[in-house]
């Protein structure tokens, strides 16, 4: 059974607010059922990504905007989070058990998902940014990516939040000179490599093929994969050249979609630091093991249209979802016209958690 | 008292432990009560401290600040402190092993003298 987007939401990005995660969920909820055709009576599943300890806030949430769904859950999977819900409610709508899903993504700056704690094998060096510099050294040192390769990435990635208002950076302006001296965090990454963790929340509402019918600008899931690694960083670090999960998701989604890399006109791409954008390119197969950095280079692809994770902020629940979102506005040509691309058919959706233990990939068609 | 509670306080007495398989002769790290591969009940055994350098950086952070990096050691691998600017693919030793306050294992490789 084939399964659509029929309407996006997001909030503005920012680093707090004085609403609660239900409070700002609502609000993305209400915009959502505003915006579509399908009755909120026929929404029968609502799935909540956050990583937030809160308790029950999928039955508290369709209580407070009055849904009555069968089935009312929240969605925990670290940084993949939102896109996990997304791949959860395709497969209950695939399945004919629920014919339309808000999913939902909502996170507060000081989340827990920031940081796994369980993963002993990084000894004390328990900040994502060390096992993504050691990602970055493993990169320079077989590929001879350099310092200049990575900040491209963090300069095109903010130059696209500067069109984007719900973007955390959308007011800052980083060139190319502050990004390479800004200060070094774990070498060889500096702070404008590393994304900011921030609140957030976006939404988007899937439905079935016969409810699509009533949708004004359907846009397609054709193939939607998820690979899981385990947890720990011992588990995925005998190759720092490559992240495993990726590469397996990917091949998987592009068999469903029956298309190739090549096809793709636009993506989305975890670049919650500049290397991930740089391995993105090289797993999912738009370009060879180690021409990743050669590949910013070349714009043969739409990539970060929002800002990415690094211009965007990154409120952990949220991500995939607002990722989806930018790819659903491009195609449906309902970006804003500041960064709107011209003729984009078939988009991607790259998302990952917990040094790429776990990565999902979407991709969707108008 | 769980796994790593045990572990925890064997590394305090000076002792780094992980859980192997008897069946499979293999190490499990993170450590788990049950072999993955064959789910036999597993048992601890010290951690063969001599390894190899995989990759290494240098930390800006502060109360990190220094050279760190991924270890093997016969099949476990953990990020520890570098001594020194160690190179890749060198042969290192577990040097010092200690729990901090907020549960992490703080591990420091040195270069093995030859
Ligand atoms: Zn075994």
């Amino acid at each position: 059974m084939k399964v659509a987007i029929d309407s996006v939401d997001t909030l503005g990005f920012e680093k707090s607010s004085d609403f609660s995660l239900s409070e700002l969920a609502c609000k993305s909820i209400i915009n959502i059922l505003k915006k579509t055709k399908i009755e909120k009576q026929e929404v029968d599943g609502l799935i909540v990504s956050t990583c937030s300890n809160e308790q029950y806030l999928g039955n508290i949430i369709s209580e407070m905007v009055g849904l009555n769904p069968k089935i009312s859950t929240k969605l925990e999977n670290l940084c993949n989070s939102g896109t996990s819900a997304i791949f959860l409610g395709y497969s209950l709508i695939a399945s004919g058990i629920c014919n339309s899903i808000i999913i939902t993504g909502i996170e507060k700056q000081y989340s827990p998902g920031n940081q796994l704690l369980w993963d002993i094998t990084r000894g004390v060096y328990d900040l994502p940014v060390h096992w993504a510099a050691l990602f970055a050294k493993a990169h320079f040192r077989n590929f001879n990516t350099c310092d200049e390769d990575l900040a491209l990435i963090s300069e095109k990635n903010h130059k696209n939040a500067n069109k984007n208002p719900n973007a955390l950076f959308y007011n800052k302006v980083f060139r190319f000179d502050d990004i390479i001296k800004s200060k070094k965090i774990v070498d060889p990454l500096k702070i404008l490599d590393c994304c900011y963790p921030c609140e957030g929340c976006s939404s988007l509402l899937l439905v079935s093929e016969k409810l699509a019918k009533r949708s004004e600008n359907p846009i397609w899931i054709k193939g939607i994969s998820q690979n899981n690694q385990g947890a720990s960083f011992a588990n995925i670090s005998f190759d720092l050249r490559s992240i495993a999960s990726t590469r397996i998701a990917s091949r998987e989604a592009f068999k469903q979609a029956k298309l190739k890399p090549s096809d793709i006109d636009i993506a989305e791409l975890h670049d919650a630091f500049t290397i991930l954008e740089v391995l993105a390119y090289e797993d999912i197969g738009f370009t060879e093991k180690g021409q990743g950095s050669k590949f910013v280079k070349q714009e043969r692809l739409y990539t970060n249209t929002r800002g990415g994770l690094l211009g965007c902020g990154h409120p952990v629940g949220a991500t995939g979802i607002d990722q989806t979102n930018e790819i659903v506005l491009q195609l449906q040509d309902k970006a804003p016209s500041i960064r709107q691309r011209k003729n984009c058919t078939r988009g991607l959706i790259h998302n990952m958690a917990a040094a790429g233990t776990s990565s999902t990939i979407i991709i969707v068609e108008k | 008292m769980n796994l790593k509670e045990k572990i925890f306080e064997k590394i305090e007495n000076g002792t780094f432990l992980s859980t192997f398989c008897p069946k499979c002769k293999k190490h499990m790290w993170p450590p788990s009560n049950n072999c993955k591969e064959c789910f036999t009940t597993t048992g601890l055994k010290d951690i063969y401290n001599e390894g190899i350098l995989l990759e290494k950086s240098y930390s800006h952070i502060v109360g990190q600040q220094g050279y760190f990096g991924i270890g093997d050691f016969s099949g476990i691998r953990i990020i520890g402190k570098l001594e020194s600017n160690i190179e890749i693919d060198e042969i290192i030793l577990i040097s010092k092993v200690k729990t901090n306050n907020n549960n992490k294992i703080l591990v420091e490789f040195k270069k093995i003298d030859n």
